[in-house]
């Protein structure tokens, strides 16, 4: 076991140094002044105050989607609905204060509540259909979100948009409501410590709950987890509602933490960012946090090159991509000291 | 092949020593030996699947080092494997080819070339495959004839078969036999893997033993027996006979099959026939019977896999239950499966959730895993077994005697369970275990279990049960009462399908038909 | 309009919006009967479509616009494709990976090159409609069929080029074998990785081919303009039992129903999002109703890797 611990820190290292190479070239191809390039890119986002800030900011969602991922993944299933899970889940958030009025804490407890239903019922939509058909729960989480995401996207731009507003958005909650700026002017928020919570919360329900284990055994070896009495049938469906329901929230911090409304758009690609967190996190709960962390990091030094050198933020798409590509590698391109074969 | 030496530093076991083996064209030859002797070892070896520590391989008087199949397959060499590599989807003739395929103008495919070529070569030896049915219609002996037929076709010389019997029925023996045979009187070199010794002494031409990685040498068949071949092989003297110890009278079912039916696969012929049979506390049922015969499916119907068509299963007076429950609780179901790394084990996860997977309710009180209580279960049933792993390690990297310990130490550990079903139970064990297997089987019986035997081990058969029901064709083909004049012949006869006996009571019946 | 004259309006429009569907399907046919699901294809669509007008454009020749689309998303495809075997990658998470980086490159050398990370548009001439001249003239098949560009009629070249390679090829058998059985394969004396990688660079030329077969019409190149299409493309692939006929077909319905949302657009009144989630909706529901009806497995294919 000790070998294998090895190994997947090599390739690790191997993930994040090319990430770190791989946004050194693009700056090299891009900036203006590499070298102030390379200082905005590394170093701001630590040493600046707002940059920081925000780095910690982005955290939250990343954590709180990221542990839907895990949650799916450790069960064998790929949430690819990330993105309308989290974007239905934040207009549910929303809109729902907006309904209710004022801002009596328990307001906000049925936002995220609110929030949670509807990701988790979009999660659910998939885990039933693969149960009930087989159908991949891949492609259908794909589908159903990328419906959903256009339906929210009509629904902020049209019936429920804030006709006060220049901006495509929803009418601002509360702003009793929304969770107090912590260190403006970036947008770190009390939210963050709601996501460390589930974190932690998620790391117990893996490592020593029933749920946990006959979640985990089921993505292991279905087969297994049958003969020992499990009904991986229950494990198809509620790990794709629990994913869900673990995005919509993230979509609720957002709205609540960083925006205080649903602009249209507000959560593009947080669904893919979560993934490759968790990937990085190698599914592990509270390996989530540093792995949250560090994608942050890189994405608090794409929006600081943006500022100082002119760089576009697309940037940061070519550097979750080359994450992406070796996060998930099972062997590395160069001679790796395999165990021979098992017999 | 002179001296060969290799071991396997994963797990640690030197699987030949010093072995050597020497082989001529024209004559088949067979490798002998019990589990784990070297035998696939010393033929992966030759074949150019592994490479030797040590040692040499000497082809026409050359001295040849392998790195891969395809070099030892310059040589003329090649291997048919235990698990068939049979593409599905493809005919039995495009499998035949496939690889070296007669081509149309050079690029494109001639399927009437490979159809004519594949039916010449079967009828040369005797081959009984029709190369234009589909691969995946095709029954296990016909598929082996396919993969033989592969090797033909690419003008392999040297022919090994790794247990090649294991899957055939005996009519498929003799078929096969009579191709072996054929191929050998063409001049080809066979080498048969195999640890039948009866089929051995029947076909081949020269024997080598192999026990514990060494060669003990080189025999001709023409003046081997049995007992002699026995003990060569096995090293001592062969246990005798077990007999059965009687079990409580019959009353009050456990589990009842009423009727129970599958339809069969493709419009084939039915997989299960309006099979009944009952199993009582204190007393073993055996079942028997060659593969594709519905064994599987009685396993995969009492694992909770597939439902019946027609019938029904009962348990303790209600419906089988679906999710079953562990065995050391009230109305606990054991189960052993016969296939370990995937239904009977979790390889990626240790030994002590191995154990706790079987029984949460038990082990995770409130909903909350009590690690410790599941330690302590899982390392003293172990210790009843004689298996001294840590409980943290991986299932999957034990190896299959102590894997297949884990899975009894699981399932027959005290409080004994109401119903136990075993699939193969002493495979991988030695001698020694086994026997002490089957003094616990028998210690369950004593206390009141229902045991329902699975099994190809005869003697295992013969040796344990009351009763015993011998499947054929998805039907019951005999009902019999285990008595110390029941042969294994008379049970192979019945496994055949030559014998039927559902009459519970008198003489053998001999003549065919149910 | 006549009511007759709409219908052929529409499957004419069909037939020619079908034909990055169906390139991109038979792309996707390809991985798929080497037994890896090729979640690229949205990626490798980007690709094609981007530097298929840049190299239109550059070259003056529409046919060396598509040329350069399926090159340069063939390199995409061997990239990815090598990655994702030799480091013994997830191809789930790596074909994610292979889309964003389409897209993002593709915006960040829009940029570079033209100046902006929006709509590009280029000086290209029309594609031709060879013939259309002689047979266009023919009630209801002339323009269903013979009025479309030469893009369109080479990618019906290209189903059946590609039926003749995967059933009467030994290299199609291999393939076929890949994803069967690779163990077959590799007992066999070939490297099914490579069958593998073969699958996915020709399912990037197809790919590539097919995002061109978008952007070249148009003249244009719209960020993220092939919406959903490579999804679109798989599902067409299952729906079409794995077959070119039947991808055909699955993909001539697809487009059907994009093009008549097209139309509607203009008289329903319908929000455009409405009509942007159709072909996703349109294909979910197919997906199921395909499944319900035991037709078609939609169980996912890549066993062998990852």
């Amino acid at each position: 076991m000790l070998a294998r611990n090895t190994d997947r820190l090599k390739i690790l290292a191997f993930t994040l140094g090319s990430a770190a190479l791989a946004s050194c070239l693009l700056l090299l191809a891009s900036a203006p002044d590499f070298a102030a390039a390379l200082g905005q890119f590394f170093i701001a986002p630590i040493a600046n105050s707002y940059y920081f800030g925000n780095l910690l900011a982005g955290m939250g969602p990343l954590i709180m989607a990221g542990l839907g991922v895990a949650v799916a993944f450790a069960s064998r299933n790929f949430n690819l609905g990330g993105e309308g899970q989290v974007y239905s889940g934040g207009l549910a958030a929303a809109l729902i204060p907006l309904a209710f009025g004022g801002s009596s804490p328990w307001v906000a407890v049925l936002a995220f509540a609110g929030a949670a239903l509807t990701g988790g019922l979009l999660g659910a939509s998939s885990g039933f259909l693969k149960r009930r058909l087989g159908i991949d729960e891949l492609i259908s989480s794909f589908l159903v979100s990328a419906v959903a995401v256009l339906s929210v996207d009509y629904l902020i731009a049209g019936p429920f948009r804030d006709g006060t507003s220049n901006f495509q958005a929803t009418t601002p909650i509360a702003s009793g409501l929304a969770f107090a700026k912590l260190f403006p002017p970036s947008s770190l928020n009390g939210g963050i410590f709601i996501a460390l919570a589930a974190a932690g919360l998620g790391k117990f329900l893996f490592d020593k709950t029933r749920f946990g284990f006959e979640l985990k055994l089921c993505g292991a070896n279905r087969e297994f987890a049958a003969y020992s009495g499990i009904d991986s049938g229950f494990y198809t469906t509620a790990p794709m509602a629990l994913s869900g329901a673990l995005h919509g929230l993230a979509g609720a911090l957002l709205v609540f933490g960083s925006y205080g409304a649903a602009m249209k758009g507000f959560s593009a690609g947080t669904g893919w960012n979560a993934i490759a967190v968790a990937l990085l996190a190698r599914n592990d709960p509270a390996a989530l946090i540093p792995a949250a962390f560090f994608y942050s990091y890189l994405q608090a030094g794409a929006q600081s090159v943006q500022m100082g050198s002119n760089i576009s933020s697309e940037i940061m798409a070519v550097i979750q991509a080359v994450i992406l590509l070796f996060v998930t590698a099972g062997a590395l391109p160069f001679r790796m000291r395999g165990k021979g074969t098992r017999r | 092949m002179l001296d060969i030496e290799k071991s396997y530093p994963g797990s640690g076991t030197r699987a030949n020593r010093g072995a050597c083996l020497q082989l001529e064209p024209g004559r088949i030859h067979a490798l002998v030996g019990e589990n784990g002797a070297g035998k696939t070892t010393l033929m992966k070896i030759l074949a150019g699947l592994e490479r030797p520590d040590s040692g040499s391989v000497i082809v026409d008087g050359r001295k040849v080092e392998f790195a891969s199949p395809a070099d030892a397959a310059r040589f003329g060499i090649g291997m048919v494997h235990q698990h068939f590599t049979i593409i599905p989807g493809f005919t039995a003739a495009e499998n035949i080819v496939f690889g070296a395929e007669p081509r149309k103008a050079g690029i494109f495919l001639d399927p009437a070339s490979s159809l004519a070529q594949s039916r010449e070569e079967a009828k040369r030896y005797g081959f009984s495959v029709d190369p234009s049915r589909q691969a995946s219609d095709l029954s296990v002996g016909e598929r082996q004839q396919v993969e033989i037929l592969r090797l033909l076709h690419r003008n392999r010389d040297i022919l090994i078969l790794d247990e090649p019997t294991s899957v055939l029925t005996e009519q498929e023996t003799r078929v096969f036999f009579g191709i072996l045979r054929s191929l050998a009187d063409a001049g080809r070199t066979i080498v048969l893997i195999s640890h039948k010794i009866r089929e051995v002494l029947e076909v081949s031409d020269r024997i080598t033993v192999m026990r514990a990685g060494r060669t003990l040498g080189e025999f001709p068949a023409a003046g081997m027996t049995e007992e002699r071949l026995s003990a060569l092989v096995m090293g001592e003297q062969q246990a005798a006979r077990r007999d059965a110890v009687p079990g409580r009278p019959a009353r009050n079912p456990v589990l009842v099959l009423d009727s129970v039916s599958l339809p069969g696969r493709h419009r084939g012929p039915p997989r299960l026939a309006s099979l009944s049979l009952s199993v009582y506390p204190g007393r073993i049922l055996g079942l028997c019977a060659l593969s594709g015969n519905g064994l599987t499916e009685v396993e995969d119907l009492l694992a909770g896999r597939i439902r019946p068509s027609a019938g029904r299963i009962t348990y303790r007076g209600k419906p089988y239950p679906r999710l079953r429950t562990a065995p050391w609780t009230e109305g606990g179901i054991g189960y052993v499966p016969s296939d370990r790394m995937g239904r009977g084990s979790c390889p990626d996860r240790p030994v002590w959730e191995n154990f706790a997977a079987v029984d949460r309710a038990g082990f995770f009180p409130g909903g909350i895993v009590d690690e410790g209580k599941a330690r302590r279960a899982a390392a003293s049933a172990l210790a009843g077994y004689g298996v001294t792993v840590s409980p943290d390690s991986l299932a999957g990297e034990l190896s299959g005697g102590t894997l297949q310990r884990m899975i009894l130490a699981r399932e027959l550990s005290d409080p004994h369970p109401e119903f136990l079903f075993l699939c193969e139970p002493s495979w991988g064990l030695d001698i020694a275990a086994a026997d002490s297997l089957y003094g616990k089987i028998e210690t369950l019986k004593a206390k009141g279990t229902a045991i329902l035997l699975a099994s190809s081990n005869l003697d295992e058969i013969l040796g344990l049960t009351d009763e015993i029901i011998v499947l054929h064709a998805g039907r019951v083909q005999a009902r019999l009462s285990n008595a110390p004049d029941l042969t294994r012949e008379a049970l192979g006869s019945f496994m055949l399908g030559l014998t039927a006996r559902t009459a519970a009571a008198a003489a053998v019946d001999g003549s065919g038909g149910v | 309009m006549s009511g007759q004259g709409t219908a052929v309006v529409l499957a004419a429009n069909a037939v020619s919006a079908m034909t990055p569907l169906l390139l991109a399907a038979l792309g996707g046919l390809f991985s798929e009967l080497s037994g890896t699901l090729n979640i690229a294809l949205e990626g490798l669509m980007l690709t094609g479509a981007f530097f298929g007008a840049a190299a239109a454009s550059a070259t003056g020749s529409i046919f060396l616009g598509m040329a350069g689309g399926s090159l340069a998303a063939a390199i995409l495809a061997w990239a990815y494709g090598s990655a994702t075997l030799r480091l013994k990658a997830n191809p789930f998470i790596t074909g994610i990976a292979a889309n964003i980086f389409a897209s993002g490159s593709a915006v960040l050398l829009s940029r570079r090159l033209f100046g902006t990370g929006s709509v590009v548009t280029f000086a290209l001439k029309a594609v031709s409609k060879p013939l259309e001249p002689a047979l266009g003239g023919i009630p209801i098949l002339g323009a269903v069929l013979f009025g479309q560009t030469w893009i369109v009629h080479a990618s019906w070249l290209a189903a059946i080029l590609s039926w003749v390679l995967i059933a009467r090829t030994p290299f199609g058998a291999r393939l076929r074998a890949t994803g069967a059985n690779a163990e077959a394969v590799s007992a066999a004396g070939f490297s099914p990785d490579r069958y593998r990688l073969a699958a996915i660079v020709i399912s990037g030329i197809l790919a590539g081919a097919a995002g061109a077969s978008l952007s070249l019409p148009l003249a244009a190149y719209v960020p993220n303009m092939s919406s959903g299409r490579g999804w679109i493309a798989l599902v067409a692939v299952y729906l079409g039992f794995r077959k070119p006929w039947g991808i055909a077909l699955a993909c001539f319905i697809f487009a059907l129903a994009e093009a008549y949302s097209n139309y509607a657009q203009g008289f329903l009144g319908l929000p455009p999002e409405f009509i942007l989630a159709i072909p996703f909706a349109a294909s979910l529901l197919a997906l199921v109703v395909g499944t319900v009806a035991g037709k078609v497995g939609a169980g996912r294919a890549g066993k062998s890797v990852g």
